[in-house]
């Protein structure tokens, strides 16, 4: 027998007092990883979104406002339709501080026989797109043939398959990466194949609401202005020269979005902050309380000539090995749970929620392990150097 | 060796008389040779406890010194102090003192271990453990003795290490007759051999095996 081993004979004799103060360090590491992974994603859905959405201004037919809501549609993937000439593109075009413009042609299916989810179909122009493009280049690289289809991350159909909409077989021929925006359940086109079928629909009895020639509508017009020029001026401009249309700053459009973010976001840190202090007083009030009942033993064995070093070194050993154990578990118990759900959590948070990769999770993991570590080992140490200051002789004297 | 005690005195502040100041020990001198059994008895609550403490090295007293030769036991630190209670006091306390994690053996061999990690043989906690007529249970677990097996643990325990003083604190409180002479017999060896040992305790058989008898009133010692 060592003294060096007695630490870790007095864990595995008494396995009942050990699991339960490894399950409270699990479930507080636990917490916390599902928190700082929440903040993460949330933080991560709103770049990407910014990313995404490149566009400065977006123009869109005023009748857009009545029908929909612009946020919701562009930002959550609502489905929804309105249409304006296509001469708006041009005018848009010649405006001084505009450097990119491009058109977008939407179409609602309320049901394809692929999905039992409504789908936004949406054409874009493959030349001039800077907002879907350079997705799609990355995650397909041939150029879109008529019929092709992208679909997003979460739009239920194999690449390869048929899609169905307003009776014209679509050939499924790529997916986008996750976005955790409405970008991840619309569907995207060519405008030529978006032209087919808008006619298709109307052949079908569906009244678009379409006037003038079906081949030259668009629904909205995505901008991004010069470095040097400002979005208000082309927004303002834009609201104020080009008749029947409502320009929008992309800018304010997230604020709605970036709002809630920053108060989830926000709320969470508190909420992590405070679990976080709850973890240290807690596992220091457990600990002290689980190792107050072996106070005889602590006075034991200060009798027969541990020095308080030693004493204190052995309960921080115990301690420590309940805090390295429990945050292990905590995180894997975590990312067992917060990974699987993250589409739950963003549908119930109404948020862009985007799921870091595995080695942003690997340090996000590692992060809060040697949080709660640090955390255990000075709660460790703190309980430790208390009871090591044992009164040897009252509690023998007191003695049973 | 020899353990002085030079005008030790512990107090507690408690309304006791006119004054609030109530001596447990009031200052008191004593002499534990090597080779020579004291036995030290006394009412409960006389202060008996309080005064082993004292001369132990786990009870600073409020006043005057403990020498063990020409060192002052508290004169050391913590780890100086420690160290040397590990090494050369042996101490039977009251009430029942078992590690619960360790083996009734294990518990017998812990003080000898505590430095150095020296892992050399059983050495004298075997032997002593069969003495006490406990050979059987070495492997057992200190929840599955009773009051007395334990007791003769705690003994064995501070015989193994063959300290040069042993400080018993009613050995044979909760033993029979049978083994209460067996106990005090090893103690009497153990004092043939040369270690100087004090035993406290409430029952005057003990008397029969005393070099040096002391009585406690009150915090005061008598002879
Ligand atoms: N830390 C303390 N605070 C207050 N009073 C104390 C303290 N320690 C001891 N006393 C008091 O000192 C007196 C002597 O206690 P002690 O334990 O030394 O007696 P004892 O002779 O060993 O008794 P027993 O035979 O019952 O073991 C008691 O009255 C006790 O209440
Ligand atoms: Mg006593």
């Amino acid at each position: 027998m060592k003294f060096r081993k007695l630490p870790f004979r007095n864990l595995t004799k008494k396995p009942g007092r050990t699991a339960m103060l490894t399950v409270l360090v699990m479930i507080l590491s636990f917490a916390m990883f599902a928190g700082a992974a929440t903040i993460f994603s949330l933080r991560n859905g709103m770049k990407s979104l910014e990313a995404r959405l490149g566009a400065d201004v977006i123009v869109v037919p005023v009748s857009a406002k009545s029908k929909v809501n612009l946020d919701e549609m562009l930002l959550q993937g609502t489905v929804g339709y309105f249409y304006m000439d296509s001469d708006v593109l041009e005018k848009v075009r010649e405006i001084d501080g505009v450097e990119k413009a491009s058109a977008q042609t939407f179409l609602a299916t309320l049901r394809a026989d692929c999905c039992s989810i409504p789908v936004q179909v949406i054409g874009i122009d493959p030349d001039t797109d800077f907002t879907v493009q350079p997705w799609i280049a990355q995650s397909y690289g041939k150029p879109l043939e008529t019929y092709d289809l992208i679909v997003g991350s979460k739009v239920g159909t194999e690449i390869g398959s048929t899609l169905r909409i307003y009776q014209q077989d679509c050939q499924v021929v790529g997916r986008l990466d996750s976005t955790g925006t409405g970008m991840d359940t619309a569907v995207y086109t060519t405008m030529d194949t978006m032209h087919l079928l808008l006619e298709a629909a109307q052949g079908l009895g569906h009244d678009l609401k379409i006037t003038g020639d079906p081949d030259e509508v668009i629904s909205a017009v995505y901008i991004k202005v010069k470095d040097d020029s400002s979005a208000v001026s082309v927004n303002n401009y834009i609201n104020v020269h080009i008749r029947k249309v409502e320009s929008v700053q992309t800018k304010n459009m997230l604020t709605t979005v970036s709002d809630g973010m920053a108060g989830a976001s926000s709320a969470m840190t508190i909420l992590i902050g405070g679990i976080w202090v709850l973890t240290f007083l807690l596992i220091i009030a457990a600990f002290c309380m689980i190792l107050r009942e072996r106070r005889l033993e602590f006075a034991v064995l200060r009798m027969l000539g541990a020095s308080r070093r030693m004493l204190s070194g052995m309960i921080f050993t115990e301690t420590a090995a309940i805090c390295v154990l429990g945050s292990v578990l905590g995180i894997l118990l975590a990312c067992a749970v917060v990974f699987p759900f993250g589409g739950l959590i963003e549908e119930k948070l109404g948020l862009p929620f985007l799921q870091p990769g595995a080695g942003m999770c690997i340090l996000l993991a590692a992060g809060t392990f040697l949080g709660v570590l640090l955390t255990g080992t000075v709660a460790s140490m703190w309980t430790a150097n208390r009871l090591s200051h044992v009164d040897a002789s009252k509690i023998l004297r007191e003695g049973n | 060796m020899i353990l002085r005690a030079e005008k030790i005195a512990k107090w507690y502040y408690r309304k006791s008389g006119e004054s609030n100041r109530f001596f447990t020990v009031s200052e008191t001198d004593i002499q534990l040779e090597s080779g020579s059994l004291t036995v030290l008895m006394g009412r409960s609550g006389s202060g008996k406890t309080t005064f082993l403490h004292m001369l132990g090295g786990l009870l600073i007293p409020d006043a005057g010194k403990v020498w063990v030769d020409d060192k002052d036991l508290y004169a050391m630190n913590d780890a100086e102090l420690s160290r040397y209670r590990n090494q050369h006091i042996g101490i039977i306390s009251q009430g029942h003192t078992a590690v619960q994690s360790l083996s009734v053996l294990e518990n017998v061999m812990l003080p000898q271990v505590m430095y150095g990690d020296k892992d050399g043989g059983t050495g004298l906690a075997g032997e002593w453990l069969t003495r006490f007529g406990m050979q059987d249970l070495q492997e057992a677990f200190p929840s599955e003795l009773s009051g007395g097996e334990l007791r003769r643990m705690s003994i064995a325990r501070a015989l193994a290490g063959k300290p040069e003083i042993l400080l018993a604190d009613e050995p044979t409180g909760d033993l029979d007759d049978e083994n209460t002479q067996l106990v005090m017999k090893a103690l009497r060896e153990a004092a043939d051999e040369g270690t100087a040992v004090l035993v406290v305790t409430h029952e005057s058989d003990a008397l029969d095996y005393a070099d040096q008898r002391w009585q406690m009133n009150a915090g005061v010692l008598t002879k």
